[in-house]
């Protein structure tokens, strides 16, 4: 049972990173692979305010939220002014770039060892201890993200960023700012990523570079991509089932580093098959183009 | 007569290239301006300029005695001046009915924090849902309204932008091409509407190769060829003009 | 000489070998080629299989290794991109495809290899002592394989029918279609030469420094900067690329640290994209009319 919890949080976690990725790349057409890098960013801020100042929970997350919406901002800049392919060399060499800085920074982040130990959040006095209690926070914030996207999303401002994605200059052409829409989309998807980024690092208790590397982007822009950008429905279920098939692999027998690259491979895969065969995704109902 | 939009002695080079040469010209109120010459002579660069697509050389641009030199495509397009492509942009995947509302000006539901809350924005969206379906019925295309814009034939796609233009609530309009392409019918029925949107208190200036479309409406018509104006004047005088005769010929 | 700055030179050809096959396949295949760095590693690792592995020794081992990592990088293109450019995909589209091929093909060296660290075992502790700055044999064959590799790329592109073939479709390909040129074909070749690039990189890489599943991340990214820098498109401009990116490097761990010079690699990267995004030795490209 305690499994079943614990992978339900970590898919709650991926669903709250999937949403925040699916609104940059799937709705605004903002291909960033520095999604891992945000992440890590908001996880390395919770757990060094944590473990250095024992803040409660919510403190602790309004820090990382505004670290994360920082970073998120030197991210979308080169979007400004760059074009799509290139924008995506500029996340990567961000993205790059961050984990050299966690993995080299040793002093603050404790390098490729990592930071053990965070303490477990308080929220109002009460500390989150068990797997069920992790659950319902992971999921209190899961549908928080998926309702922010969902509002933004639905609103006249989403119509603005289909524009955005789909044609730039006819958005210029109706007087849409179209800099200042992207910019806002880079902070709120950054905002939202602290989210996951401070429940992992108080769930798991240890943080290390590892869990944010550029693979860790690919895989994000995989749930993305394979459960429908631009389908919010589409990322939740994207996250369970691509988080899901390693356990699932590892109860076929596999041995569990095997699973690891076996589930790499699949996903990979599956992203090479989904842009080839249906460039849309499952659920999403705009193909991966733009003009 | 007051002129709306003053052109003056604008230049671009592309890759050595002059693609407009020393341009002047003057769009008053309330007229249907057409800008003819023959293919590459630097017609939609012109327009690109004054939409603020791109940054002249030299020259300046004024409208509604405003210099619009060197500001940015959105700001151009907020203070009054529409503009539809050669190339036809406009959201395929999306209903038509969407893309009109999209070209609304002032949308509270537009900001991040209404969109999120949602106060002002359920108001709103019907108001402009409602202006959209009048706005379509003007043009023809009510009953298109639900259907996704790629439904639409051509001519239907061009007769959406224009009413995107109309929702902008733009009184200059920059018509690229209006009714190039496009069977007579509809042809016949955007030209129709340009003239009334005239004399509803529009500026048009437009695009075209179709010179007798040009002739039928306009009231005023500029020549270029390599970048450069080589005449202006009514359609009559104009299309006489043995330097103008020329320049299409050879 | 300042201590060190031959070194820079050491890398700046590896950066070129890596820009070179990368333009390469983005010009002529229209493919932001993110796999290149997988490409990379299957060299390193072909290497190690048949010398260490299977004891083939180096003379031999060389030459199969390229053949094997060329036949990747073809594989990558005729199974992944030419069908998918046969349907008509965006550029973004095949840039995507590119990212999951690169994590599909660095999986399977993990599986077949392990995650762990390997090394190419190599006598060569004696070197020479130039200007000031010892540089081993490996840092003499790196050297002296990019020039030539560089160079003979350089011919190839400018003196044979299958470059000139490569050069008019990364030009235009409608045009070179109609010339009589097939793109596909281009392509392929454009393909087969960046992996045998890129497989060379690898295996310098792999017995300078150490062999690890993800070793081609790093240099596909310095890469990536090197073309931009020198500009997309040629050999020159990837050679002059990754030495302008070999000299700030060297300018920041200098000034800053070691620890800084992939930041300083990123801001190179940046200052680029935003000021001049086709190189130094780039044209711009048309305008495209809005």
């Amino acid at each position: 049972m305690d499994y079943v919890l614990h992978l339900l949080t970590i898919v709650g976690i991926y669903v709250i990173l999937a949403v925040s990725l699916n609104l940059l790349a799937g709705y605004t057409g903002l291909l960033s692979v520095a999604h891992a890098a945000l992440f890590g960013v908001g996880a390395y801020t919770a757990a060094l305010l944590s473990l250095h100042f024992h803040m409660p929970l919510l403190l602790n997350l309004i820090l990382a939220v505004t670290a994360c919406a920082v970073v998120g901002v030197v991210v979308g800049l080169p979007s400004l002014r760059v074009h799509e392919d290139f924008f995506v060399v500029a996340t990567l060499g961000l993205q790059v770039l961050t984990v050299t800085i966690f993995n080299n920074w040793t002093a603050i982040t404790g390098g490729p060892a990592g930071l053990p130990g965070i303490p477990q959040p308080t929220v109002f006095g009460l500390t989150i201890t068990s797997h069920v209690q992790f659950l319902v926070l992971t999921g209190v914030f899961a549908v928080l993200a998926i309702t922010v996207v969902k509002r933004l999303v639905g609103s006249p401002l989403g119509r603005v960023l289909k524009a955005v994605r789909e044609d730039e200059v006819f958005a210029q052409s109706l007087g849409k700012n179209v800099a200042r829409y992207k910019l806002q989309m880079f902070v709120i998807g950054g905002a939202l990523t602290a989210l996951a980024g401070v429940l992992y690092a108080h769930y798991l208790t240890f943080i290390d570079p590892t869990s944010f590397t550029v693979q860790e982007s690919i895989f994000m822009l995989a749930i993305v991509i394979v459960g429908g950008s631009g389908s919010i429905a589409g990322s939740v279920v994207g996250a369970a089932v691509l988080v899901s098939l390693p356990e699932a692999l590892r109860f076929l027998g596999l041995p569990s580093a095997v699973a690891a690259n076996v589930r790499q491979i699949l996903y990979g895969a599956l992203l090479v098959i989904c842009m080839m065969f249906r460039p849309q995704g499952i659920l999403g109902e705009f193909a991966f183009r733009k003009r | 007569m007051v002129a709306v939009l003053e052109i003056s002695n604008v230049s671009k080079t592309f890759d050595g290239v002059k693609a407009v040469d020393g341009l002047s010209v003057a769009v008053e109120e309330q007229r249907i301006v057409g800008l003819i010459g023959p293919n590459g002579a630097g017609k939609t660069t012109l327009f690109n300029l004054v939409c603020g697509f791109l940054p002249s050389d030299r020259g300046n641009i004024v409208f509604r005695g405003r210099s619009v030199s060197g500001m940015g495509p959105h700001r151009i397009a907020r203070l009054g001046i529409g503009r539809t492509f050669q190339d036809l942009r406009l959201l395929r995947k999306v209903t038509v009915l969407e893309n009109v509302m999209l070209a609304f000006q002032h949308q509270a539901g537009e900001g991040v924090l209404h969109a999120l809350a949602g106060w002002k924005t359920k108001r709103e969206e019907q108001r402009n849902l409602e202006r959209a379906r009048s706005l379509l019925e003007f043009v023809g295309l009510a009953d298109k309204a639900s259907g996704l814009a790629e439904a639409l034939s051509y001519g239907q796609q061009k007769l959406l932008t224009l009413a995107c233009c109309l929702a902008m609530d733009a009184e200059l309009l920059l018509l690229d091409e209006p009714v190039a392409g496009i069977e007579p019918e509809t042809s016949r029925r955007i030209l129709d509407l340009l003239q009334e949107l005239r004399t509803g208190g529009k500026t048009i200036f437009l695009i075209e190769h179709n010179l007798e479309a040009v002739r039928a409406i306009s009231d005023f018509v500029v020549v270029m060829d390599e970048g450069r104006k080589i005449a202006e004047g009514t359609p009559g005088a104009v299309m006489q003009d043995p330097a103008v005769l020329e320049a299409y010929l050879t | 000489m300042p201590p060190g700055l031959l070194y820079v030179l050491v890398y700046s050809a590896e950066y070129a070998l890596v820009a070179a096959g990368f333009s390469l396949v983005y010009r002529t295949g229209r493919v932001f080629h993110f796999a290149h760095g997988a490409v990379l590693t299957c060299g390193a690792y072909s290497l190690f299989a048949l010398h260490v592995l299977a004891g083939v020794p180096l003379l031999p081992a060389v030459p199969l290794a390229l053949g094997l990592t060329s036949l990747v990088g073809a594989m990558v293109e005729s199974i992944v991109y030419a069908p998918m450019r046969r349907k008509g995909a965006q550029s973004l589209t095949l840039l995507v495809a590119s990212l999951g091929t690169y994590v599909v093909l660095q999986n399977i060296i993990s599986l077949l290899f392990g995650d762990d660290t390997k090394q190419i075992a190599h006598g060569a502790a004696q070197g020479v002592n130039l200007l000031g700055t010892w540089l081993t044999v490996i840092h003499i064959t790196v050297l002296a394989a990019a020039a030539l590799l560089l160079a003979g790329l350089a011919v190839l592109m400018r003196a044979t029918r299958t470059g000139k073939a490569m050069r008019a479709v990364a030009n235009d390909a409608d045009l070179a279609r109609v010339s009589g040129v097939d793109p596909e074909r281009a392509a392929l070749w454009a393909s087969l030469i960046a992996a045998a690039l890129a497989g060379a990189a690898g295996m310098l890489l792999a017995v300078d420094v150490d062999v690890t599943p993800t070793m081609g991340m790093k240099p596909l990214m310095m890469g990536l900067v090197a073309g931009i820098v020198g500009g997309l498109g040629s050999v020159p401009g990837a050679a002059l690329g990754a030495l302008v990116l070999g000299l700030a490097q060297y300018a920041c761990v200098w000034l800053l640290g070691s620890q800084w010079q992939d930041a300083g690699a990123f801001v190179i990267l940046l200052v680029f994209l935003a000021v001049r995004p086709y190189g130094i030795l780039g044209a711009p490209l048309r305008r495209a009319t809005v």
